[in-house]
């Protein structure tokens, strides 16, 4: 039997936990919403560097079919419109701070998160029979000289790598996507919740 | 003139130990206690610059806590578990020293209190006076006095019977 002086000793006795330092605690909150921006900065970057790259191809090669050209032409065209709408999504996140207002901040989240839902649906299917056109038509010129065996198996091969990204590969990337969207929004809506000052 | 980092530092150095216990009575779980204290640290550092001495530093953080946790267990249905015995024996290693499961006991009682009981039983274990529990808890100190005697009679009870178990 105790006391609830005993209780009280007891709780001011009690072994401390280790906790975490100010520092850490701030890095940790901007953390989860700066792996978004870093994730969809890379996929930009990459959009960046494949369309530098088809510059290269159409100024310093020469191909015999107007197909290729068309073919890099759609490529490069599908790429940058993608990339100029992913990066609108990217500026409509990192412009704001949501350590220090967290009200716009969740607001452009949510603005955010509708644009990655308009751009993983119809717009992504839209992307890839566009880019299977370019890259397809792009591989008509390359792979003519190659046996027929090994030009059968390179369509193949293309063909089922973009139906592997587009029915797989996307919905993966999506699902993980929306989660963590999610995560950040329903963390930051309970705070706006307790906004009351 | 001191910057707001290092005066956010300061409160929480002082404040975050007393926070984290109060999150912990209300989750009885000590991830669950170190993200909202970490939320109720967000929000302070988020607000600093609106906090005007209207009361002290200690009660306002109180009342961020207090609201961070109810609203995380009105959002999440998270209720303290019915059971309390079965929890402590399959968490805890057979090393664990006494003292320890007294204080976890400690905290699963406090857990089986009312939501505004537990906010008041925190304070008064951690010493807070009754003039800023009474500002907290938005309660008048006579009525205060009446509800806190009633609560460690309870706590007491609470505590008495499960340890007998």
């Amino acid at each position: 039997m105790k006391n609830f002086e005993e209780l009280s000793s007891m709780w001011t006795a009690q072994p401390q936990k280790e906790q975490i330092t100010a520092d850490t605690l701030l890095k940790q909150v901007k953390k989860g919403t700066q792996s978004l921006q870093q994730k969809l900065l890379v996929s930009i970057l990459m959009m960046a560097a494949t369309f530098i790259f088809m510059i290269v191809l159409f100024l310093f090669f020469l191909f015999n079919s107007w197909l290729t050209y068309a073919g890099i032409f759609i490529t490069m065209g599908t790429i940058l419109i993608y990339a100029i709408l992913m990066y609108r999504d990217y500026r409509l996140i990192a412009s704001h701070d949501p350590t220090v207002e967290v009200n716009i901040y969740l607001q452009k989240l949510k603005e955010y998160q509708k644009g990655r839902n308009r751009m993983n649906g119809k717009m992504l299917y839209v992307y890839s029979v566009l880019l299977s056109i370019g890259l397809g038509l792009f591989l008509i010129e390359i792979l003519r000289s190659v046996p027929l065996l090994v030009e059968i198996l390179a369509y193949l091969a293309f063909i089922g790598w973009m139906a592997f990204v587009t029915f797989y590969l996307r919905k993966k990337i999506i699902k993980t996507e929306q989660e963590k969207i999610g995560q950040v929004i329903s963390r930051l809506e309970r705070l706006k919740l307790q906004f009351k000052d | 003139m001191k910057t707001k980092d290092s005066a956010f530092r300061e409160i929480f150095e002082a404040n975050s130990k007393r926070i984290y216990r109060l999150c912990y009575s209300y989750t009885a779980d000590s991830a669950a206690a170190n993200d909202l204290m970490q939320e109720t640290f967000l929000k302070v550092w988020q607000n600093l610059d609106k906090f005007r001495n209207q009361s002290m530093i200690s009660t306002w953080i109180y009342r961020i806590a207090v609201n961070t946790c109810l609203t995380y267990l009105r959002s999440e249905k998270r209720q303290a578990k019915d059971e309390l015995t079965p929890f402590i024996a399959e968490n805890e290693p057979e090393e664990v020293s006494g003292k320890k499961e007294e204080v976890d006991l400690l905290y699963q009682c406090i857990a089986k209190l009312e939501e505004s009981e537990r906010i008041i039983i925190t304070m008064v274990l951690d010493e807070v006076p009754y003039p800023e529990i009474a500002e907290i808890s938005g309660i008048s100190e006579g009525n205060l006095r009446v509800k806190i005697h009633r609560i460690k009679s309870k706590l007491t009870e609470l505590y008495n019977h499960y340890e007998e178990l």
